[in-house]
Parts: C-alpha cells; sequence; structure tokens
C-alpha cells in the first residue's frame, strides 16, 4: 500500500491527519494554513505516495509529493508546527530535526529520502509521560531565549550533542550549535542552558 | 516559503542503474547528493532539473578505504565522516581541514564530497536569479556591483569564485577524481575537473551530462609530506570562505623538496598559483622565501572594486601555510 500514487484531495488528506491522532489545532491549522500549498502540491503533473514515516516513535502514514521537504511535511501535514521554517535555505538551523538521531535541516531534506528513518522533532523529546528532557527543563529554569523562534531548532540539535557528549565543555558546545542561528542574538543564554542541561544530564 | 519545482524522483540501488537513468534524461537530470545546494538552487527558481537521481542508496558510492599509496574516498561520503576518519587526518590533513570548516554541522552530516566539488557558484546576484552571463543573460552585475566576495584572479566575463573549501585543499593534495558515465569510466586531475568562465560559461566542472563522479583519490602522505588547509571567514564559523588555502609539501628538513599551493574562493576555479610553488621548490624556508611566495602568489591579482582587501588576506595565509608547514 505504500507506494500507490494518488492525486491528492483536501478532503481524504484531512481526514487522514484526524485520523492520524492529530491534536484539534493543528488539524484546524492544516485546514486554514495550506491553500497555497495544497494547489502546490495538486498541480497537474504532481503525484503524491502514500508512504509512512517514523516520527516522534509514531508511524504515520502521508501523502507526501517529490517535491516535498521534510519540514512541510511535519508542519503542513501532520501538523507539527514546533519545527519553525526561518530561511527555508539550510542557513539557519530553526527547522533542525533528528533524523537517526543526527541533526539534520528538514527545509533541505526531501521526504521521501527519510522513509525508513527515525525522525525527532521537537515535539517528540519529552517523554511519554511529558516530562521535559534535560535541555528543555534547562530552558524552562534558565529562562533561555528571547522570542524562541530559534528555541525547537537550538533544543534539538543541542539534545542531540548532550547524547553524544554529555559533558561538553562551552566552545564544543558552541561548536555543535554553530549551525543555528538567533535573530535576537541570546546565544551566551542558550550556552548557559545547555551547559545546566548537561550538570543535570550527569546528575540523572 | 520557497516551493521546489516539480521534478521526478528516483532512487536506484546500483551506480548503473544511476548512469542510465542520468543518461536517458539527455541532461535533464541531476544526481542529488545531500541536496544541500541543490535544493536550495532550484527553490532560487534557476534552471532546475525535471528529474533527481538520488545517490543515496548507493552503497559503493560511499566510505573511505585504503589502496596501496592511495585514500579512496567514494563521492557520496558525507563530510562529517570524512573530517573525524583517523585515516583521513593521517594521510591527507588538509582534506580532514577543510571537510570540518564546510558549513555547519547539519550541513556536514548531509553535504557529500562529490556535491561538495560539484556545488554551483555563490554569487548573489545569480543566486537571486538575476539575468547575468552565467543564467543567460549578456551581462555580469557583480563586475560594476557588489563585488565584495567575487574574483580576483582568473575572472572574466564572470567573476565567480568556486566556493568549495574541499576543492582547494584536494588541489593542494595532487588528488584525482574517478568518474563514471554512458561511455565508460575515466579518471582526471582535480584540477582538470574545473574550467574557468573564458573556457565554459555555463558550468563549472567538466562533467559529461548522464556522468556521475564515483570517488575521490588522494595520494597518503609519506614521511616529510606534510599538508594544511586554512580559511577566513566573516563569522567564526558556518561561512563560506572570504579566502581559504591549503598546501601541501614534501619536505627535507626546512628544504622544501616539492610542494603544491592551492587558493579557494579567489577565483572560478581553485587556483594553483604556480610561480610561488616553482619559487619555493627547491630553496630553504625561511619568513623572506615565505614572504616572496606570497608575493608572487598574488602577482596576477586584479582586485574588483570592493574586494582588494582579499590581496593581503591571501597573501597572509600563503605565508602562514608555508612556514607553519615547514615548521612541523
Ligand atoms: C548555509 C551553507 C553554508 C555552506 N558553507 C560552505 C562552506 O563553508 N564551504 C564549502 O565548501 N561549502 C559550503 N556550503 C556548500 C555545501 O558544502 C554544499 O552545498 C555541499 O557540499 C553540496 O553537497 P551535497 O551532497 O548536498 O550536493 P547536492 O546539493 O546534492 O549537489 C550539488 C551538485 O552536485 C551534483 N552532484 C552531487 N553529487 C554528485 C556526483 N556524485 N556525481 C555527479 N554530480 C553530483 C548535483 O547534481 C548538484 O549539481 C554551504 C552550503 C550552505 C547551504
Ligand atoms: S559573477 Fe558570474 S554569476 Fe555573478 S553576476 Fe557576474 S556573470 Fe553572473
Ligand atoms: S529553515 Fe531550514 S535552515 Fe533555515
Ligand atoms: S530568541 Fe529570538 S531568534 Fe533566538
Amino acid at each position: 500500500m505504500e507506494d500507490t500514487p494518488r492525486g491528492v484531495s483536501r478532503r481524504t488528506f484531512i481526514k487522514r491527519v484526524i485520523a492520524g491522532g492529530a491534536v484539534a489545532y493543528s488539524g484546524s491549522y492544516l485546514f486554514r494554513g495550506t491553500g497555497t500549498l495544497l494547489a502546490q502540491v495538486s498541480a497537474p503533473d504532481s503525484v503524491e505516495r502514500l508512504i509512512t514515516l517514523r516520527v516522534n516513535g509514531q508511524r504515520r502514514p502521508v501523502d507526501v509529493a517529490r517535491q516535498e521537504t521534510l519540514a512541510m511535511t511535519l508542519r503542513y501535514k501532520l501538523g507539527l508546527t514546533g519545527t519553525k521554517l526561518g530561511c527555508d535555505r539550510a542557513e539557519c538551523g530553526s527547522c533542525t530535526v533528528l533524523i537517526d538521531g543526527v541533526p539534520h535541516y528538514s527545509c533541505s531534506v526531501l521526504t521521501h529520502t527519510v522513509r525508513g528513518r527515525e525522525v525527532t522533532s521537537i515535539e517528540g523529546l519529552a517523554d511519554p509521560s511529558g516530562k521535559l528532557n534535560p535541555v528543555q527543563q534547562a530552558v524552562v529554569d534558565g529562562a533561555g531565549f528571547q522570542c524562541a523562534f530559534c528555541a525547537p531548532g537550538f533544543i534539538v540539535t543541542a539534545t542531540a550533542l548532550l547524547n553524544i557528549n554529555p559533558n561538553p565543555t562551552r566552545r564544543e558546545a558552541a561548536e555543535a550549535l554553530s549551525g543555528n542561528l538567533c535573530r535576537c542574538g541570546d546565544y551566551n543564554k542558550i550556552l548557559d542552558c545547555v551547559m545546566r542541561a548537561s550538570e543535570y544530564v550527569r546528575r540523572s | 516559503m520557497s516551493f521546489l519545482p516539480h521534478f521526478k524522483l528516483s532512487r536506484p540501488e546500483t551506480l548503473e542503474e544511476a548512469i542510465s537513468t542520468l543518461a536517458g534524461a539527455s541532461g535533464r537530470a541531476a544526481a542529488l547528493g545531500g541536496g544541500s545546494d541543490l535544493l536550495d538552487w532550484m527553490k532560487s527558481g534557476l534552471p532546475a532539473p525535471e528529474q533527481l537521481v538520488a545517490l543515496d542508496r548507493i552503497k559503493a558510492l560511499r566510505g573511505i578505504r585504503e589502496e596501496k599509496r592511495l585514500l579512496v574516498i567514494g563521492a557520496a561520503t558525507c563530510l562529517a565522516e570524512i573530517a573525524v576518519a583517523d585515516v583521513v587526518i593521517e594521510a591527507a590533513p588538509a582534506l580532514a581541514q577543510a571537510a570540518a570548516d564546510v558549513g555547519s554541522p547539519q550541513i556536514r552530516s548531509v553535504a557529500t564530497l562529490g556535491g561538495n566539488l560539484l556545488q554551483r557558484p555563490r554569487c548573489w546576484y545569480l543566486r537571486s536569479n538575476y539575468p547575468c552571463l552565467k543564467n543567460g543573460g549578456n551581462r555580469c552585475y557583480a563586475i560594476t556591483g557588489q563585488n565584495h566576495y567575487h574574483a580576483i584572479l582568473g575572472a572574466g566575463p564572470s567573476a565567480i569564485v568556486h566556493p568549495s573549501d574541499c576543492a582547494a585543499a584536494l588541489s593542494a593534495l595532487g588528488a584525482r577524481v574517478r568518474v563514471q558515465g554512458p561511455g565508460g569510466r575515466r579518471e582526471l586531475a582535480i584540477d582538470d575537473l574545473y574550467q574557468l568562465p573564458a573556457d565554459r560559461l555555463d558550468l563549472e566542472h567538466a562533467l559529461e551530462p548522464g556522468e556521475i563522479l564515483t570517488d575521490v583519490v588522494v595520494p597518503r602522505a609519506r614521511r616529510q609530506e606534510r599538508s594544511r588547509f586554512i580559511k577566513v571567514r566573516d563569522r567564526a564559523l558556518f561561512d563560506f570562505a572570504v579566502v581559504s588555502a591549503a598546501a601541501w609539501m614534501r619536505l627535507d628538513g626546512l628544504l622544501c623538496k616539492e610542494v603544491r599551493l592551492c587558493l579557494g574562493a579567489v577565483a572560478p576555479v581553485p587556483w594553483r598559483p604556480a610561480a610561488a610553488e616553482a619559487y619555493l621548490t627547491d630553496r630553504m624556508i625561511n619568513e623572506e622565501v615565505a614572504i616572496e611566495a606570497a608575493r608572487l602568489a598574488l602577482d596576477a591579482a586584479v582586485p574588483l572594486e570592493h574586494n582588494s582587501y582579499k590581496i593581503p588576506l591571501a597573501r597572509n595565509l600563503v605565508r602562514r601555510l608555508v612556514l607553519g608547514l615547514a615548521a612541523g
């Protein structure tokens, strides 16, 4: 069933999103927000295929066009709007998600190329009981970020760092986070939070 | 948000399949490495392929192996892997350093070595889809416009610089590339992979339609052979080079027996300053010699209105590299 080509239909796709368990607000977000996107992907020569992605530990069936980036699928098809689109050009990091544990710019990855791989977005970092991960907790405790548009990307990247290096120096953390830009220039505070998070990881 | 134009996408598992798909599309298809350059290019509305052939499933294109005196790196190996591979750090340090300095961690995780070498120029007029010479138009906007990051050597009629850090390192290392296409395999020196805009305006490299870059081949350093790459950028991290430089040297004590220098981001191709290389060969390295080599390396430079700063910058990098390699 995975590879059946399908013309997109707004109704079937909304139904599928709802059936897929997207929460109500994201369903309505999708409904309002994707007029242009749907027009785009349903242009006459565009073919969507139903594929199943692994996102945040769940299997998510979704109709995906070939020219669709992972950021578009996550935000506008799966309602996972925690992933932000800043530049859409692999230049800012706000769209960062983990693919098999490694930070990637989801704006610059074709969704079809992540089939079979595990995608983790900001929504997937807390454990199922709702307990925040150490980086998220450190951001709350340290009042990190100003406008926080860049926050999901930074938090996802920092989580990957602490998974492989729970005890980074500040410099190592800065290097690991160098692919994430903060328009508010809040880098010091963000690094404070990452260092605080590494303390949480060590203590736990 | 910018949309990608429509295209067909295939993800073959063998090189043969990829080549036949590319060749069958008679120039309207392109290989897709990590997509970090190609997708960006396509989002800008620049002339785009109608079909993408993703290389990510072709195992033969990935990995680093040793073949006698050579290091053979599959073209679809990502830069993150190359930057930390012990065998690269030991056998070709300049390449490991260049790979580590490309973009950001997220870029290096997807960017393939082949894609890095074949990436298109970053001229902001071109990327903003101005109808310039390289985009089918009849003038170069940079020559008389905002040309801070443009060429000081080898320019004309376009003043692009080649953006690849790895290309500069590989040129200094004397690397070769292996290519496979519908007509079979061939191997060429990395310097022959690139062509000046005066020779060919629409493309920077010499691959024929349907050809895939399969491997990059680097001679492994022997005793007394050293290499290094340095790069200057506007930000401390995560930026293209304003100027970069790489050097490879075979030394006998302080005597330079053989040398290759390459400057990046100063010319439309990785730039080998032949006069400086000839001057250094069979000479004892000291401060004065390094300064003279640096002078010779930039002797032919012709700056545009806003980029004369690149000349002293490049000279200093050459001086530092020459002295640094001699010091060990
Ligand atoms: C924000 C940003 C910062 C960057 N900073 C730097 C930097 O500091 N230094 C630097 O060197 N680069 C930099 N880059 C460029 C980046 O390194 C390249 O985009 C990347 O290396 C391209 O590799 P890729 O695998 O993603 O190629 P793709 O984007 O997939 O492909 C690039 C081109 O190569 C062709 N191609 C790819 N592989 C093959 C192959 N095996 N055979 C034939 N054709 C092939 C494609 O058809 C396409 O034309 C930066 C890019 C971005 C977006
Ligand atoms: S430098 Fe080349 S790419 Fe840039 S405007 Fe001039 S012709 Fe176009
Ligand atoms: S939105 Fe993907 S890097 Fe900026
Ligand atoms: S806090 Fe505003 S962009 Fe980072």
